[in-house]
């Protein structure tokens, strides 16, 4: 059976999680996190990501990056002020897409967060000592359809074929209702990052179906840091009104402060900092008391209860008919944010499970059933929002409406306006609201190939579908000659099939190349690991070797030295490997046996 | 059960006929009044073998065949759901190519509305709850009365086939349907 295993893709935090003998579980090596800070650093050596991504980052803000999420499948008029508070460039790309620039170089959210994914596969990789090709990946249960296909074709460009896209909250509900075996209805309350959910699942039996999902993809955690961020701005200012914050640096330590700010309050009445500003060498110390935050974000957490009420009404239940409510993502772990769930829904939530790991093993449960691994339970999803067309007028005719369960396929006709068309325009949106000026702009289907008829005498049947990942497609065929129409699609947020190919064509030129820089990078760094090593050990050499096997050592570090100048990574390979043998001897005695100790590490990495 | 949708001795997906309809694909006769415990149990039962999860590594056509019969069967299932869904639906199966007046009302509805919806802006203007409720439940009553109207018309209709006044009837009650469900909805979203 081919492993399928689930990943978190984060906004803050990425990690992946899969079926063992033994049960669900993250993957993780003995004594290594499991997580993989979903930050990525560009450095003269390529990229850096997790954790060295986050450590490097207070020093190469503007090569930085961090909250990809919240630029997948959206465009600069909707970021707004976002864009303004991000230590890293954006720019605006072909039709409203957006890039991130570094350098000289741009790149889409997606291709950045492909980054995240290949780190997190190479470890998962590295720890079940297999390959992985295929993933479920989570996303917020309220991403639209141009988010979502950012998300696949983010784990394209990592090499890996996405089995499904499952909600975050119903990944957690699977982790949950499995261990629970409860029934009834539970709310699943999820606040990461950058993104809130709010979902209702109905549990019986073997089925779990989402009743109704609401949310918002651009509030989480991130926020709350930005509040605390701006509280300090205000405070400093106070003191010093000519401060600026502008520059990358002073942005991403205003950042870093509040986040940390922000963790100690969740189990500490005050906070006391001390920033240092590099640029300016201005510092500025002080408390942050838990009060001032609760009052900061309560605005904000005052949103989601809105959602909460909401996606009630859609489920047509009162909030005494939820039998549980399950916590998910960093942020639930914030005292108010628990205590303020818990007036709402009139119940304490439910903690057992851990807030960090639940969507990742959810998804490692949903990959093991997609494998084949079992089939003792089915989740039953919906679409988060309505999906339609523009009609006369600027009005949303909606075709699928929200909360319907996936798949699910509908059809609607079209006719022509005059004598002889052949082609008909369609405007698809996402949204609840009545105008599509209100709702997400997706794209344009153009239907090409209808045969010539008169005016209103073509029937054009469009298919819209869909699928179990909440992935739109749409065909169409012309009813009266059966003759299917062509369909262009023009994604508004998204990359064409045509750009998706050339970058995945790109990245397989350059993954040899890729793979060639990093070894070398590696090979380097252990030659100089050795040949401390043998200088250090030097003077036990001169007692244990031989002239003539000294100068033989001293030449041959001599040609390693000139392959550590070229670009060959396996030439360097072998110029350090010849070394090895000539240390070998050195391996009677104990500083020996750490030079080797050192080449034997360098050839487990290949 | 049976569902030509699949077969529960061979194990399969079934091609799907084109002109099957949703009292079908769950295996019910064409009735208005249907056993709702049984209904969700069928759907259940059809998605725990038919829904793309369980074909994920199936050949591509299969696949897409999940996906078909699983769009199909949620449409089904969601349609029948519901008393008006399941009314408008069965309706326009057996008007087939007869023609029904689209816009018919009971005598007096519209007039009646239009003075509901007045008072409704009035109230929601004011934000007096107490009077806002008591609308409410006068068209919960309605609504539900109407809806218990479909079951009587329906009944009549299947002893008196030939009598197409009864389809126009139902079509006017669910023309009124219509109206009391924008209100509603109104007065549960502001």
């Amino acid at each position: 059976m081919e492993r399928i295993i689930g990943i978190d893709l984060g906004t803050t935090n990425s990690l992946c999680a899969t079926v063992f003998e033994d049960g669900p579980e993250v993957i993780e090596a003995a004594g290594a996190s499991s997580t993989t800070p979903s930050v990525m650093s560009w450095t003269d050596s390529g990229w850096l990501v997790g954790q060295e991504a986050r450590e490097s980052g207070i020093t190469n803000p503007e090569n930085t990056i961090f909250s990809i999420k919240r630029l997948m499948g959206r465009d600069l008029n909707e970021l707004g002020d976002y864009v303004n508070q991000l230590p890293y460039q954006i720019v605006e790309a072909q039709r409203q897409l957006i890039k991130v620039r570094i350098g000289e170089n741009e790149y889409t959210p997606q291709e950045l967060s492909a980054e995240i994914l290949k780190k997190v596969k190479m470890q998962a990789e590295a720890v079940l000592g297999e390959t992985i090709q295929k993933a479920v990946i989570t996303v917020p249960a309220y991403f639209d359809d141009a988010q979502r296909q950012a998300t696949r074709d983010a784990a394209r460009f990592a090499g890996l074929e996405v089995a499904r896209i499952i909600n975050e909250p119903t990944a957690a509900a699977i982790a949950y209702g499995l261990d629970e075996k409860k029934e009834g209805h539970v709310a699943v309350y999820d606040l990461g990052g950058g993104t809130f959910d709010i979902s209702i699942l109905k549990l019986s039996g073997k089925i779990f179906k989402v009743v109704a999902t609401h949310g918002n993809t651009q509030l989480g955690g991130d926020d709350f840091d930005k509040a605390v961020a701006d509280a300090l701005k205000e405070r400093i200012q106070k003191i010093n009104p000519d401060a600026t914050f502008d520059d990358p640096e002073s942005k991403l330590l205003l950042k870093q402060n509040a986040e940390s700010i922000k963790t100690e309050l969740s189990f500490s009445p005050e906070s006391s900092y001390s920033l240092e500003f590099p640029k300016t060498g201005l510092t500025f110390d002080g408390v942050f008391k838990v009060d001032e935050f609760e009052s900061l974000i309560s605005q904000m957490i005052e949103q989601t209860l809105e959602s909460c009420s909401h996606v009630l009404r859609e489920a047509k239940l009162a909030v005494e008919q939820i039998d549980e409510v399950v916590l998910v993502g960093g942020s639930t772990v914030i005292p108010i944010v628990r205590k303020k769930i818990e007036s709402f829904f009139g119940k304490p939530p439910h903690v057992a499970i851990d807030p960090y790991k639940v969507v990742a093993i959810g998804a490692g449960i949903q990959g093991h059933l997609l494998a084949g691994g079992r089939r003792d339970f089915l989740l039953l999803d919906v679409i988060p929002l309505a999906l339609g067309i523009e009609t006369l007028g600027g009005t949303f005719s909606k075709i699928i409406t929200g909360n319907t369960t996936i798949p699910a396929e509908e059809s609607e006709t079209f006719t022509t306006n005059v004598d002889n068309q052949t082609s008909i325009d369609v405007n698809i949106f996402q949204g609840e609201r009545e105008l599509i000026k209100d709702c997400r702009a997706l794209g344009q289907f153009k239907l090409r190939g209808i045969p010539p008829m008169k005016s209103g005498y073509p029937l054009v049947e469009v298919l819209f579908c869909v699928d179990a990942n909440g992935i739109l497609t749409v065909s169409a065929t012309e009813k009266r000659s059966g003759q299917k129409a062509e369909i262009e699609v023009i994604p508004f947020h998204g990359l064409t099939q045509f750009e998706i190919e050339r970058i995945i064509e790109d990245s397989y030129e350059h993954a040899l190349d890729d793979f060639n820089q990093r070894q070398l990078i590696e090979f380097r760094q252990t030659a100089e690991r050795v040949f401390r090593g043998i200088e250090q050990s030097w003077d036990v050499a001169e007692n244990s070797l031989s002239g003539n096997e000294r100068t033989e050592i001293r030449k041959q570090m001599e040609s390693v030295r000139q392959s550590m100048q070229g670009q060959d990574a396996q030439a360097l390979k072998v110029q350090l490997d010849l070394l090895g043998d000539l240390t070998r001897p050195l391996a009677d005695n104990a500083i020996g046996r750490k030079i080797l100790a050192e080449l034997q590490e360098n050839e487990s990495v290949i | 059960m049976t569902s030509p949708l699949f077969c529960f001795s061979c194990n399969s997906l079934q091609t799907i006929a084109d002109n099957i309809n949703y009292f079908e694909v769950l295996g019910f006769p064409l009735c208005f009044e249907i056993d709702h415990d049984e209904l969700g149990n069928r759907y259940q039962r059809l998605s725990l073998e038919m829904h793309p999860d369980f074909f994920a590594t199936a050949p591509e056509k299969e696949k897409r065949l999940s996906e078909k019969s699983s769009a199909l069967l949620n449409a089904a299932f969601s349609t029948l759901r519901k008393p008006t869904s399941r009314a408008r639906y069965l309706l326009s199966i057996l008007t087939g190519d007869k023609r029904l007046k689209s816009d018919t009302l009971p005598e007096g509805f519209l007039q009646e509305m239009f003075t509901l919806q007045e008072s409704l802006d009035e109230l929601l203007e004011s934000g007096d709850e107490t009077a806002l409720s008591g609308i409410n439940e006068n068209l919960q009553g309605r609504h539900t009365d109407i809806e218990s109207d479909y079951a009587v018309l329906f009944k009549k209709f299947e002893t008196s086939p030939e009598n197409s006044e009864i389809l126009q009837q139902l079509q006017t009650q669910l023309n009124s349907e219509r109206y009391l469900r924008r209100l509603l909805d109104r007065i549960n979203t502001e």
